[in-house]
Formats: C-alpha cells, structure tokens, sequence
C-alpha cells in the first residue's frame, strides 16, 4: 500500500510542480512539491523508502525537464539520507522542523543541480539571478514543506500506512 | 548482517553512477518513457487549469463584456475586409508568378496542439505541447501560435513534444526588419521581472536605419524556420559595443506567457508563406 501511495503522490505532485506558475521573487523556481516529498519520506519512513522515493522523485522531475538525468535524484537521495540520520534527534511532526529541513532541503538541492548544469556549461545565468533561485528556493522550500506534509501524513494515515500524528 | 548492508549500498551506488552517466539516447528513451505517461494526467490538469483562469477572467469581465463585444464586432469586419484584399493579392502574385516562370509554392502543414506544460522556471523556457512523433512532430520545427513566432521543437516522444521558446536565450532565429530588409540574429533575453518576453536582434548592419515599431520577421534563413514569421515589433535601438553593428530589443507578437493552443510547422523548407491546418486525426 505504502508503494502505492507512494505512486499516486509521485504522480500528482510532478503534474502540479510542472503546471503552478512561477514568479520572478522565487527566482522562476518552481514550487518544490517533489522536495516536500522526499521530505516527507524522510522523516516517516524507513531509509529503503526514503531512497525510493528520492530516486523517483528526482527521475520524474529530470523527465519532465531539461536537466541531465540523475541529477535530481542524487541530491534527493544525498539530502533525504542525512535528514533520514538526523531525523531521530528532532521532532518530526513538528510544523517548525519541517519548515527549517524544507527550506534547507530545497535549496541545498538547486544549489547541487546549479552546480552541475553551470560544470556542464548548459545554463549561463547572471549571478543576481543564481543568487535569487537559490533564496527563492529556500523560503518556497519553507513555505511548501509543512503542507505537503501534512497532507501526505493525512493520505497515508487514512490508507493505514503511517500511524496518525501524535502532535 | 553488516555485510548485506554494504552490498546494498554498494548497488545503490553504482545504480546512481550508472543513472548519472547514461549515453544521451538512452536517457532521453527514459525520459521520453516518462513524459509520455504522464501527458494524458498533465493534459487534464493542465485544462483544469486553464478553465478555472478562464471562468475567473469571465467573472471579473462581466461588466465590460457587452463594449468588448461590440470591439470584437468591429475588428472582425475589419479583417474580414483585409482577408478579402488579401486574396486578390495572392490571386494577383500568383499570376505575375505564373508570368515569370516561377514555381508555385507549396502550403505548409501545420500541426494543431495543445499547451500541457510550461517551464518557465529560469534556467529554461520551455512549453510541452500534447502532440508528438505519433502526429508527425518532429525536432526543429518552427512553432508558430495565430500571432506569431513561439520557438522551435526541441525533442518529441511519441506523444508529446518540448519547445524551446523565443525567449531562451538558446533559441537563435536568422531575422530581417520587413521595412528595410535589414537581416540580423533574434535571441531571447530570458525571464523579465514583469513577466514580459523581451528579445534582442543583433548584427543589424549600421548603415541601415531601424526604427521603433519596425515589424521584425523572420528570413527563412539557417533552414529551421520559414520565411515570413512574424517575430515582433522593434521597442529599442542601440550600437553594439564594437561599433560595428546595430541591435535592437524586440517585444515578442506572441504573448509567450499565456499560450494555450499553438502550431508546430511540418514542412520546414525555406520558401512558401502560406500554411494550411492539418486535419484532426490525420497522420504525416
């Protein structure tokens, strides 16, 4: 069942990622519903899952880009395994926590996807711009996360996948 | 129990090597693969979408409604006495094309589709449209929508197709100013803060004048796009640093932004200015 869930919300969040506009403020970054999955992942399930869904996620959102395949996947997978570590030393259903680890989240993964379109020479932007994506990423990260969240936890609590918030 | 573990991680490793280091073909199979299993679900959203803006627009519009229509009346007399000229025209070249020998230009095909997606998220200006190799789309075709140049087909899967819009700056269209028959290069300028889609024409010769408001099209050569396309009109014009040459920004015909169904040119061979819609259903 978790499998899926998994699925469906794979599905749906690439669809909306790919269909919500974006604003100059963000720096054109996307609404980071797939990052707001691995983060969920992450924090509730075991590490093969969270690996699972890293690599999906990343795997769909390269498909439905320009972006080399893999690169998504591997910052997905990198960033979903630390917090995956880490994630016994916070409160995980907290909505602080998931803002902090979103925003950090998403951001620390268009700077990793930045860095390997700017070593490939695909992408020449001005630095202004850089600067912005990575700011915009991070407080969408933040702002994104808790309600994908909550949202995935309500899904899996009604399919029985996860256990019902105890906050 | 550690050792399993190590072998684990050891696969999950090479897994993402291998995925990181994949030939080029072989990863657009995968992401072909993808984007064709998800057009249908992308195409319904993507309708959902655009009904809900439509019906909000409605709402807000309701009160103008009645001035817009009688606008609208207005403006369809007058291009239907414009449609009317222009046939005479046409009847009128093709005679005196007849009369000097030259050949009869072929029509173009177009490919009616549909806009699923759009990626205008910075680093690439994008749209993906519901037709693809199934329908005759193909890589390098000039997309056009009913007000002009939009960009070029950058990939297909059978399904579906991405266009590297006008406004990337990747996208370099061989160009002339239609009042002087300047030639030059139109490339875009990327996203702009308020949205709008602004290009640059550059190596316009100095000695030609350009003036704001020229209408800019594009000169069919370089074999990617027809001749005759309108690009958009002239906003600035500039020297270039070397002194050399001419540039001016472009503010693109097509409203880039707000897309929602475009053409995709199937005969790309420099020539014929005329098109014709392909049939629904109809296969190349």
């Amino acid at each position: 069942m978790r499998q899926v869930a998994l699925i469906f919300a794979l599905l749906i969040a690439s669809v909306l990622q790919a269909t919500l506009p974006t604003t100059a403020w963000s720096g054109w970054a996307p609404a980071p519903l797939m990052s707001g999955l691995v983060l969920y992942y992450s924090l509730m399930h075991r590490r093969a899952l969270v690996l699972e869904a890293a690599l999906l996620a990343g795997l769909v959102e390269d498909s439905l880009s320009l972006m080399p395949l893999g690169t998504t996947s591997f910052g997905f997978a990198v960033a979903g395994l630390i917090i995956e570590r880490y994630r016994d030393d916070v409160m995980e259903h907290q909505w602080t926590t998931h803002v902090a680890f979103g925003a950090m989240l998403n951001a620390g993964v268009t700077l990793f996807s930045m860095a390997m379109l700017l070593k490939d020479e695909l992408i020449h932007p001005p630095l202004f711009h850089m600067a912005l994506r990575v700011i915009g990423s991070f407080g969408l990260g933040g702002l994104v996360a808790p309600l994908v969240f909550a949202l995935m936890n309500r899904f899996e609590t009604t399919l029985g996948g996860v256990e019902a918030e105890s906050s | 129990m550690r050792e399993r573990r190590f072998t684990i991680w050891v696969v999950l490793a090479i897994l993402l090597l291998v995925l990181l280091n994949l030939p080029a073909a072989q990863t657009l199979g995968v992401k072909n693969a993808v984007r064709s299993g998800l057009a249908p679900l992308q195409e319904s959203v993507s309708n959902g979408w655009h009904r809900l803006r439509e019906g909000w627009a409605t709402v807000r519009g309701l009160g103008g409604m009645a001035i817009e229509n009688q606008r609208m009346a207005t403006e369809v007399a007058r291009l239907l006495g414009e449609v009317r000229d222009l046939k005479l025209l046409e009847r009128e070249n093709e005679q005196l094309r007849s009369v000097l020998g030259f050949t009869s230009r072929a029509q173009r095909d177009l490919i009616p589709a549909e806009v699923i997606a759009r990626s205008r998220d910075g680093w690439w200006q994008t749209l993906r449209l519901n037709k693809g190799a199934e329908h005759g789309a193909a890589p390098n075709q000039a997309v056009i929508s009913v007000d002009g140049l939009v960009g070029r087909v950058l990939s297909v899967s059978g399904r579906t197709s991405d266009v590297l819009l006008l406004s990337d700056p990747t996208c370099r269209v061989s160009a002339q100013i239609l009042r002087t028959g300047a030639f030059g290069i139109v490339s875009g300028r990327g996203p702009q803060w308020d949205g709008s889609v602004v290009c640059r024409m550059e190596f316009i010769n100095k000695n030609i004048p350009v003036q704001p408001g020229d209408e800019v099209i594009t000169s069919g050569l370089g074999g990617v796009f027809p001749r005759g396309l309108l690009i958009g009109y002239v906003d600035r014009v500039s020297t270039d640093r070397s002194g050399l040459y001419q540039y001016a920004d472009i503010i693109s015909k097509a409203d880039l932004g707000t897309l929602q169904y475009v053409f995709a040119v199937r005969d790309a061979s420099p020539g014929a200015p005329y098109l014709r819609v392909q049939q629904e259903g109809a296969r190349p």
